[in-house]
């Protein structure tokens, strides 16, 4: 692996545990700006291909 | 142009605190993508699952006295969810053993002045192992490398509820493969 892929995956981590020690209402409002943008992107698109998530089987599966 | 307000959580959390006054569900605690967030980096997801015991377990399950309590209260049905100050809102009966396990046994968390309960990070994991889809897998991976988790709990969790073979697979496929 090079120093520079290194040094950037360095980055990732350190950038992954700064949004995790954030806290909990501001984590909330990057997902409601995640969300935001999200439904932006379905209305310039006007599509109906979205891809719509199955709900998850809770309790149901399989031990 | 219809101006929509911006989501707000709190508002959305002390609806369901009204619910739980109100006497039409028992204790609940968020779970899913929202509640993994709270121990993770912010996770994208449509909706807010919130997971609910009802006390007295009636004999047919129903969610509309919900649905009725929320749309008195201005907040209209989306889909499968309920539109709660911004956030689609799931509810959902903690039916199954660990499920009732996790809300019972959730962190208490106040919400902004909002008191509020998140299923700890072991059952989240359990739950997510039990629920099985690839991003279920994937947010267990998250999980094991925040090291959030304390592991004799997350076993124990496992043993009881019969999926420590189904973690066993999951560690030889994705943690040590």
């Amino acid at each position: 692996m090079s120093p520079l892929f290194q040094k950037t995956l360095e980055s990732k981590a350190a950038r992954r545990q700064r949004l995790m020690a954030l806290p909990y209402p501001e984590k909330v409002r990057i997902v409601e700006q995640m969300r935001a943008a999200a439904r932006e992107i379905r209305q310039a698109e006007n599509s109906t291909l979205i891809l719509r998530e199955e709900p998850p089987p809770y309790g149901g599966g399989n031990p | 142009m219809v101006c929509v307000p911006p989501p707000a959580m709190k508002d959305t959390l002390a609806e369901i605190n009204a619910l739980r006054t109100a006497g039409l569900i028992g204790q609940w605690a968020i779970g899913g993508a929202m509640a993994a967030t709270f121990y993770l980096e912010p996770i994208s997801t449509y909706d807010l699952d919130i997971f609910v015991l009802f006390e007295g377990s009636p004999l047919i399950l129903t969610l509309t006295p919900i649905y009725d309590f929320l749309r008195a209260r201005g907040h209209a049905p989306d889909g499968d969810a309920v539109m709660v100050h911004g956030w689609p809102v799931q509810f959902l009966p903690a039916e199954s053993v660990l499920l009732r396990e996790a809300v019972e046994s959730a962190q208490e968390v106040d919400f902004e002045g909002v008191p509020s309960r998140v299923m700890r990070a072991e059952h989240l994991m359990a739950i997510a192992l039990q629920t099985g889809r690839g991003k279920d897998f994937a947010r267990l991976l998250t999980f094991m490398e925040s090291g959030v988790a304390d592991e004799s709990k997350l076993h124990d969790i496992l043993q009881r509820h019969g999926l420590s073979a189904k973690w066993q697979r999951f560690e030889q496929m994705y943690l040590n493969p």
